[in-house]
Parts: structure tokens; C-alpha cells; sequence
């Protein structure tokens, strides 16, 4: 909900949705009367936020400039508040101060403590939170004109016009005798000027970047989302900590149990490649046995012989070839047909050459013995 | 508020500030990323390693086994080699051996005739061969090479040439040849490789 103060008037809007505008009197005790009537009739029992936004008729603006090597801008500024105040020492203000290159600018709005302190204490006594307390002309602050030299104009007992420049207020001027909205904008080079009774309108325009909250220290409550933002953030950052750590340390467990088991087994690795190498050893040596080769049987062969070569056959020679292995056979039979039968019972034997003589058959067979 | 940059920088300088944050989680991530993946391979290297160890270890046994029959067989071909502390010591000893085989048989030992052979250099094993000229029955001939084949030292019959003679005599030529160890490798097998 936004209430408007202004010069002898209190208005109030957004109770409801599509919005009321109130008069609710011309002093703080009519409007502490008018508002708990107001919220009875329409039912508004439900303290909702209030957001109160002070004319321009009610406010002072100065700006003052402060030397680059200012040690302490706050305290410089209170000092300048004594002089420039005309609410008095006990006034409430809000300021801006911007960091130039040589020196240090401050925008500051003064409002008088006494008029708007029974307003306050009113909301606050039906039990209404007060969310802050603004210039009106703040208001007028949107998406569209931040980055504009714009001006607005705020009428009351007199006009005046406040000069925006990339957001922020640069000056506020008094305006007297008669004038139009192409007259200002041209005398002081201005993009666009409005009107703030175009702006202000119900229920709430969009408002961006409010600054100058005037609502004074006792009023104001601790914002608790900005902590409970950056405890969020933090608890995500522990918990996104934690669980990288946990990964990582899951990983770590998983290496060192495998590397643990590695090194148990060692020892016995050792022994095995040990073993390995005797056994290549040992190979190596009945491969050499092996190489030796073994001796033909020759007792089988020579009963082999003896049993099948027919009785018309005569052996000349037996001779065992170095080299192959293989037996030769030399003799003569007189019937080579009964000669070749028993050769096959021999085993793996073949004639390799025959030779007729004498009406004998000379021959000659090959046996390679198992 | 306060402003420490002048308002035309601040778009510009807060594009940076972003870019910069951006850049740097970026950065970040694929730190971890990259540490992670790392970690990762080198935990299923590990693993690899420890399966292949394990694997080797299961093999324990057979090997174990297999080393044993190996040196029953090296010691059994051991026994069979001749053994003697030099080439003509051991010609001699072959010669008796084979004298004493050629009595058994009843076979004729015309000549016996060592054949010095060179030592070949690096083989384990090495031969010495016996020329033999004899002459007997089938009979003896046959005796003879049971004895041959039965004996405890290992002759390997290489060469042979029969031929009749006489009525019911052969003349046999042979060519036997026995092996031996060289020294060092004689040592080597003898404690079975180790």
C-alpha cells in the first residue's frame, strides 16, 4: 500500500485491488482518525507494508561538493547539515553521494521530523509496517527514463522540477511566473519532461531503484532478506563444498583401498614372477633335452621283419640314415608280388627301387620307423 | 548509495565483473572436472592392475605345479647324462659301460672307437660319440640294444649298418652317441635351476 503526504493532504492507494484516493485530512490527528475509520469500513484488517512517499512541497533538496580526500564523507555530511537544515538540527535526511574524479557530490533531501513523526507513530501504533519513506518524485523513476536527462515537474504551492540524469537526481528547481513542458525542456536540455500527476497514477506505476529513504532508524526494521539471501548462498556453497568434497574424497577412498590391496599383494607378485622366470628356465632346459630326440625302435622293427618278410626274400643290408632317420633295406626276393604284400604290414614302409638279375629281384625299401 | 565507478563505466564494468565470474567458474569447473576425470583413471588403472594381479595369483598354484614336474623331468634327464670332470673321462667311462653291455649281449666288439668331438659353445648339453665295429648273432645283436635301450646312462643309436656274414652272423656298424653336461650347467640343473 502507498500513502502520498502531501501539503495538507494525506492519500492513501493500493488498499484494495483498483485502488482508493483518500483525503484523510489535513493534520495527523485527523488522519490517525480517518485512516483506523477507513481501514474498519473496507475491512482491511490485514497490516499489510506501507511504502509513504513525501511531496516535493515538504522536502528540501541541496546539493553539496566535498573535497576528494574527505576522511569521513558521513561525518562532513552531518556537519554540513547543521548549516544547511532549515527543518533545524533535528530533521530526517537521506543522501546520494557520488565519487568524482577530484571531488565527492552529495544529493541530499531534508525533511522536518516533527510533521511526519505522527504520521508514522500512527501506522505503526494500528500495527502497519512501514516499508520507507521517499520523495514522491522518486516515483517517477522507471525502466524507460533511467538512462535519460529527464525532468519532472511536481505541483504544490509551487512548482518545481526535479532533473534527472542516468537515475539519479542531479538538481531540483523552483519554477515561477508562467511556463510550458517545450519551454523547460528546451531551457534546460532535458530529453523529456512529465508532468507528475501523469505519472503518479493508481494503482502503483512500475517503480525501479528507489533511493532516498528518509524513514527514520527506530521505524525502520532489519532487512532480513538480504542475510537470509546470503545464508542461503552460503549454505549452498557448504553443501555444493561438501558434496565436491565427498566426491572427491569418495574417489580418493575407492584408490587407496585398490592401492592397498595392490601393495598387499606384492610379496606374492614377486613370487610369482620369480616363479615365471624358473619356469622359463626350467623349459628352456628340457627344451634342450627335448632336442636330443630318441632312439628308433629297432628291436620292433627287427621282429617286424624277421616275422613278415617272406621266405624267398634275403636281406643284404640294414642301414640307418644319420640324418632322417629312416631305415634302408637292401636285398633280393624272387617273388617281388609277395614281397610287396608283406610291406604293408611292415608299417611305414616304401620300395624305392627294384632291379631284376639273375631271375632275382633286387630291392631296395625305405621304413621309417614309429 | 554509494558509487565508486562513474555511472557511464558501470554498465561496462559490471559486463566485466560478470565476465570475469563467468570466466573464472568456468575455469573452476573444468578444474574439477579435470581432476576428477584424472582420478578416475587412474582409479581404473589401479583396478585393471589389481585384476591382472589377481589373476596372475590365481595362476600360483599351477605354476607351483608345473615347476615341480619339470624338475622331476630335469632330474630324471640328469641321471640319464654321463657324468665325468672331463670329455676323455668321460669317453672312457662310456667305452666301459658300453664294453660291459657288448659281454652281456655275447655280440664280438671288433673295434670301439671314441670320436673326440669339440665342446659347442654355450650348449648345455653336449655329445661324445663311440664308433663301434662288431659282429654276432640277431640274437646278440638284439640283447645288445635292449641293454642299449634299458641302460641307466642314455646312448642314442645314430648311425648303423648291418650286413650278413657267414652263415648266421651279422656285421654290425654303429654309431652310438652318449651326452653329458658342461660343468657350470650341470650345476645349474642340478639345484634345479635356481
Amino acid at each position: 500500500m502507498d500513502l502520498f503526504i502531501g501539503t495538507g493532504r494525506f492519500l492513501l492507494s493500493g488498499v484494495r485491488k483498483g485502488g482508493y484516493t483518500l483525503d484523510l485530512g489535513a493534520t495527523s490527528g485527523e488522519f490517525a482518525q480517518q485512516f483506523s475509520a477507513f481501514t474498519r469500513q473496507n475491512k482491511e484488517t490485514k497490516q499489510r507494508p506501507v511504502t509513504i512517499y513525501m511531496g516535493d512541497d515538504l522536502l528540501f533538496f541541496t546539493r553539496i561538493t566535498l573535497p576528494k580526500q574527505t576522511p569521513d564523507v558521513e561525518k562532513a555530511i552531518a556537519l554540513q547539515l547543521d548549516m544547511l537544515s532549515p527543518f533545524g538540527e533535528d530533521c530526517l535526511y537521506a543522501r546520494e553521494v557520488e565519487h568524482g574524479k577530484e571531488t565527492i557530490d552529495v544529493s541530499l533531501y531534508l525533511a522536518d521530523r516533527q510533521l511526519i513523526l505522527p504520521v508514522l507513530e500512527t501506522l505503526t501504533g494500528l500495527g502497519w509496517r512501514i516499508t520507507g519513506l521517499y520523495p514522491e518524485s522518486q516515483r517517477g523513476l522507471n525502466k524507460e527514463n533511467r538512462k535519460k536527462t529527464w525532468g519532472l515537474l511536481s505541483s504544490g504551492l509551487f512548482h518545481k522540477l526535479t532533473i534527472f540524469k542516468a537515475g539519479h537526481v542531479r538538481d531540483r528547481l523552483q519554477l515561477s511566473g508562467e511556463f510550458d513542458l517545450q519551454t523547460i525542456k528546451k531551457t534546460y536540455d532535458l530529453e523529456e519532461v512529465q508532468d507528475i500527476a501523469d505519472i503518479v497514477s493508481f494503482p502503483s506505476p512500475p517503480v525501479s531503484g528507489l533511493c532516498f529513504n528518509l524513514l527514520p532508524g527506530s521505524f525502520r526494521r532489519t532487512d532480513y532478506s538480504k542475510w537470509l539471501l546470503y545464508g542461503l548462498v552460503g549454505l549452498n556453497c557448504i553443501f555444493a563444498l561438501a558434496w565436491l568434497s565427498m566426491t572427491f574424497l569418495s574417489l580418493q577412498t575407492r584408490i587407496t583401498a585398490v592401492e592397498t590391496r595392490l601393495q598387499a599383494l606384492t610379496p606374492q607378485l614377486q613370487e610369482v614372477k620369480k616363479l615365471k622366470k624358473q619356469e622359463g628356465r626350467q623349459a628352456e632346459i628340457l627344451k634342450g633335452y627335448a632336442s636330443i630326440g630318441t632312439n628308433k625302435d629297432l628291436l620292433l622293427l627287427l621282429d617286424t621283419l624277421t616275422r613278415e618278410l617272406p621266405k624267398s626274400s634275403y636281406l643284404d643290408q640294414l642301414r640307418l640314415d644319420k640324418k632322417t632317420g629312416a631305415i634302408h633295406l637292401q636285398g633280393y626276393t624272387t617273388d617281388l608280388g609277395i614281397l610287396t604284400e608283406s610291406l604293408q604290414e611292415i608299417g611305414n614302409a616304401t620300395l624305392e627301387s627294384t632291379l631284376k638279375r639273375k631271375g632275382q629281384t633286387y630291392f631296395q625299401i625305405e621304413v621309417l620307423p614309429k | 548509495m554509494m558509487h565508486l565507478i562513474p555511472g557511464q563505466y558501470r554498465n561496462q564494468k559490471t559486463v566485466l565483473l560478470l565476465a570475469a565470474a563467468v570466466l573464472g567458474l568456468v575455469m573452476c569447473v573444468v578444474f574439477l572436472l579435470n581432476t576428477y576425470n584424472a582420478m578416475q583413471v587412474e582409479l581404473e588403472e589401479l583396478e585393471q592392475q589389481l585384476f591382472v594381479s589377481q589373476k596372475q595369483l590365481g595362476k600360483l598354484s599351477g605354476l607351483q605345479q608345473e615347476i615341480r614336474q619339470q624338475k622331476q623331468q630335469i632330474t630324471r634327464f640328469d641321471r640319464a647324462m654321463l657324468k665325468g670332470e672331463s670329455q676323455d673321462a668321460i669317453l672312457s667311462m662310456m667305452q666301459i659301460q658300453v664294453q660291459s653291455m657288448l659281454a652281456g649281449a655275447g655280440l664280438e666288439p671288433e673295434s670301439l672307437r671314441p670320436v673326440a668331438s669339440r665342446e659347442t659353445g654355450g650348449a648345455a648339453i653336449q655329445p661324445v660319440v663311440l664308433k663301434l665295429r662288431l659282429s654276432g648273432t640277431i640274437e646278440q645283436f638284439k640283447l645288445f640294444i635292449a641293454a642299449i635301450y634299458g641302460a641307466d646312462s642314455f646312448f642314442q643309436i645314430e648311425g648303423l649298418n648291418i650286413k650278413p656274414f657267414k652263415l648266421d652272423q651279422l656285421k654290425i656298424y654303429m654309431d652310438l652317441t652318449g651326452y653329458y653336461q658342461i660343468a657350470s650347467a650341470a650345476g645349474r640343473t642340478a639345484t634345479g635351476g635356481e
